[in-house]
């Protein structure tokens, strides 16, 4: 059920946030992490979120997640308010319209690397041959499509990061969200990387990357700095 | 469906990282299982052994035994001017409603001071035992199902005849090689064979509180004849043999007999009324007791082993908390964590619940061979272990699992 004020928003916005802001309750204080964010992204851009460690940027990742719930404000996602959505609701879009990359990989060290991809679609309660073609779809295109059966431990630090891009395309989500995905990469490795987010917004994939590194952040097509909750620069789209 | 069948593949991903861990995890379980099976077998061996012992002396049966009286006894007895056990009791039974057949018994031979228990039944026919001569009446062979191999059995013209004939039994007639027709000699006398008994199996009831007598060495001749050299005499009787015409009737019936026979004998209770139907019930109770402990100690020994999963499950859901987030991040809801972790500690202990029924299952067997008794592996005793031991697991896979999907998403991914 869209409110009229969520239907008049553009079809090309895929993320509106107004007035975004969390704040948490640390030992008796409370720390804001963000602040009245208002950020607006369309659909199929390429925007980087930067500033220094605890500017809030992840934290504002995973509310654009939808793996958190904003204290105040709305979010709009795809012209739906998911900022009171109950957690199934949440997790459900996730599955389906977010994808995640970290900066540690995160992959599941039990399964293979189809077994991880495919992780997307299991949640979904797709066991489709569809989904399937789709998981291997995304190996091939992250380049991995001769390691299929290989275990996490078996694969280095950037083939590990590939599985994971891959695993976060597997659903064709909306939204591509990285959190310092060449942290843990050496600058080679992290530009192949980086090569594999800038195809996928070719692809007409929107993809929001959060770093520090001013490197990656130039591969963007627009930047937003975050400082201690606020942004400063680069809201509108 | 498919969904499930994934969830438990995945689980059975997860469990087998650690294998050594979820064996010895599980190793409580097995053990429970095991018990319990093992001793349900020995108990479900007993329980139908004690039955089949009591279906040999007759569910409708009702037996009256005389006692053998002490001295003092014997003579306030005979103040009494009590007869004991004869054939006019008999009479006096088999007038009484609800009784179908009555039937007198008078062992001739008594080979040792133990009447009816510990007759040397033969393994197969090949201890020949001194076989023993028994006086009945014709009813005897119905009521005690005796069937016959050939000819007839002894029958009401003979008892009244007092004619020298005899049934014997399957042993017996292998011993005297003899068949229908033939004469064999008991004592001094010679007997013309009637019939021959069929083989009847009296295996394993050494035990019982109550054993039947085992036909297959006895010679049945009517009870009318007493030869001179062969103890016992009149119409005296060991034993009478009633049958009721219903075994609902068997209890009250015995009730009317005990106090015909008290009128009769003027109070002197120099008899005894065994109902083989009570004594089954007697020690269906005492099974039932004995039952209620063993689950109790089954009971403590799966708690034990379910809280052993509990822990286990407990760790790996901490060591696996980054995993959660994860899935989390990739859309599984809470319900999906729950459901993935319960299937874990589910498929763990259905594991331990197969292997200890077969565990339990190769214990019967063993005790069985070793021990000798009986012991029966009932589907229900194996349906049951599978089912407790698959609650077990989601009883104590419940809490690790709630507690894995009750994280924070955020907090999981960032746990180091």
């Amino acid at each position: 059920m869209r409110t009229e004020d969520e239907a008049a928003a553009p079809a090309f916005m895929l993320i509106k946030t107004e007035n975004l802001s969390r704040t948490y309750t640390m030992g008796g204080g409370h720390v804001h992490a963000l602040r009245s964010v208002d950020l607006t992204v369309e659909r199929g851009e390429f925007l980087a979120i930067t500033g220094p460690s605890g500017a809030g940027k992840s934290t504002l990742m995973h509310i654009l997640g939808c793996l958190e719930r904003p204290s105040e404000g709305r979010y709009l996602l795809d012209g739906r308010d998911v900022s009171a959505m109950p957690d199934a609701h949440l997790s459900r879009i996730r599955g389906k319209q977010t994808g995640f990359v970290f900066q540690a990989y995160n992959l599941v060290h039990q399964l293979n690397v189809l077994e991880n991809v495919m992780l997307a679609p299991f949640y979904m309660r797709d066991h489709t041959r569809a989904a399937k073609a789709r998981c291997l779809r995304a190996i091939e295109m992250v380049g991995l499509a001769d390691r299929l059966l290989h275990r996490p431990s078996e694969l280095s630090g950037g083939e590990m990061q590939r599985v994971a891009i891959a695993r976060a395309v597997a659903n064709d989500p909306l939204l591509l969200l990285a959190d310092e995905p060449t942290g843990n990469l050496d600058t080679e490795t992290g530009d192949e990387i980086m090569n594999i987010f800038g195809r996928l917004h070719e692809s007409g994939h929107t993809v929001i990357v959060v770093t520090h590194d001013p490197q990656v952040a130039q591969r963007a097509r627009r930047c937003i700095r975050l400082v201690d909750g606020v942004m400063v620069g680069g809201g509108a789209g | 469906m498919i969904h499930l069948v994934e969830i438990v593949r995945m689980a059975l991903k997860s469990l087998t990282v650690h294998k050594f861990r979820s064996f010895l995890s599980v190793l409580g379980i097995i053990f429970g299982v095991m018990a319990v099976v093992a001793m349900l077998a020995v108990g479900e061996g007993a329980k139908r052994e004690s039955m089949r012992q009591i279906e040999l002396l007759g569910t409708n049966n009702l037996i009256v035994r005389a006692l053998r009286l002490t001295e003092s006894e014997r003579i306030s007895a005979e103040e009494m001017q009590s007869p004991g056990l004869t054939l006019a009791d008999a009479g006096a039974i088999q007038a009484l409603p609800g009784v179908k057949h009555t039937a007198a018994v008078k062992e001739l031979v008594v080979e040792s001071s133990v009447r009816l228990a510990r007759h040397s039944h033969g393994d197969g026919g090949s201890t020949v035992g001194k076989p023993s001569v028994v006086g009945i009446t014709p009813h005897y062979a119905d009521i005690a199902g005796l069937g016959l191999a050939q000819g007839r059995f002894v029958g009401e013209e003979h008892v009244r005849s007092r004619s020298r004939v005899c049934v014997l039994g399957a042993d017996a007639a292998r011993a005297r090689r003899a068949g229908p027709g033939d004469m064999t000699k008991l004592g001094t006398e010679w007997f013309i064979v009637l019939g021959i008994l069929q083989d009847k199996d009296y295996s394993g009831s050494e035990e019982a509180t109550i054993t039947p007598r085992n036909s297959n060495n006895d010679i049945y001749i009517p009870i009318s004849v007493t030869p001179e050299h062969l103890e016992g005499s009149g119409d005296e009787a060991d034993e009478l043999w009633v049958q009721a015409e219903e075994p609902s009737v068997v209890t009250a019936l015995s009730a009317a007999v005990d106090s015909t026979l008290g009128r009769m004998h003027r109070g002197v209770t120099d008899y005894e009324v065994l109902v083989p139907r009570e004594l089954l019930r007697q020690k269906q109770r005492t099974l039932r007791t004995f039952n209620l402990v063993l689950v109790c100690i089954a009971g403590i020994s799966l708690l034990v082993g379910g809280i052993g999963i509990m822990n286990i499950m407990l760790a790996t859901v901490s060591e696996r908390t980054r995993e959660i987030g994860v899935c989390r991040a990739l859309g599984a809801c809470r319900s999906d964590i729950v459901i993935q972790f319960l299937a874990e500690s589910v498929v763990l202990t259905a594991l331990g619940g197969l292997v200890g029924i077969t565990f339990g299952w190769a214990g019967a067997r063993v005790i069985a061979a070793v021990a000798g008794w009986t012991t029966i592996v009932s589907w229900q005793s194996v349906v049951a272990a599978a089912l407790i031991s698959t609650l077990v697991g989601i009883f104590f896979g419940l809490y690790p699992a709630r507690r894995a999907a009750r994280m924070d998403p955020i907090a999981a991914l960032r746990f180091e």
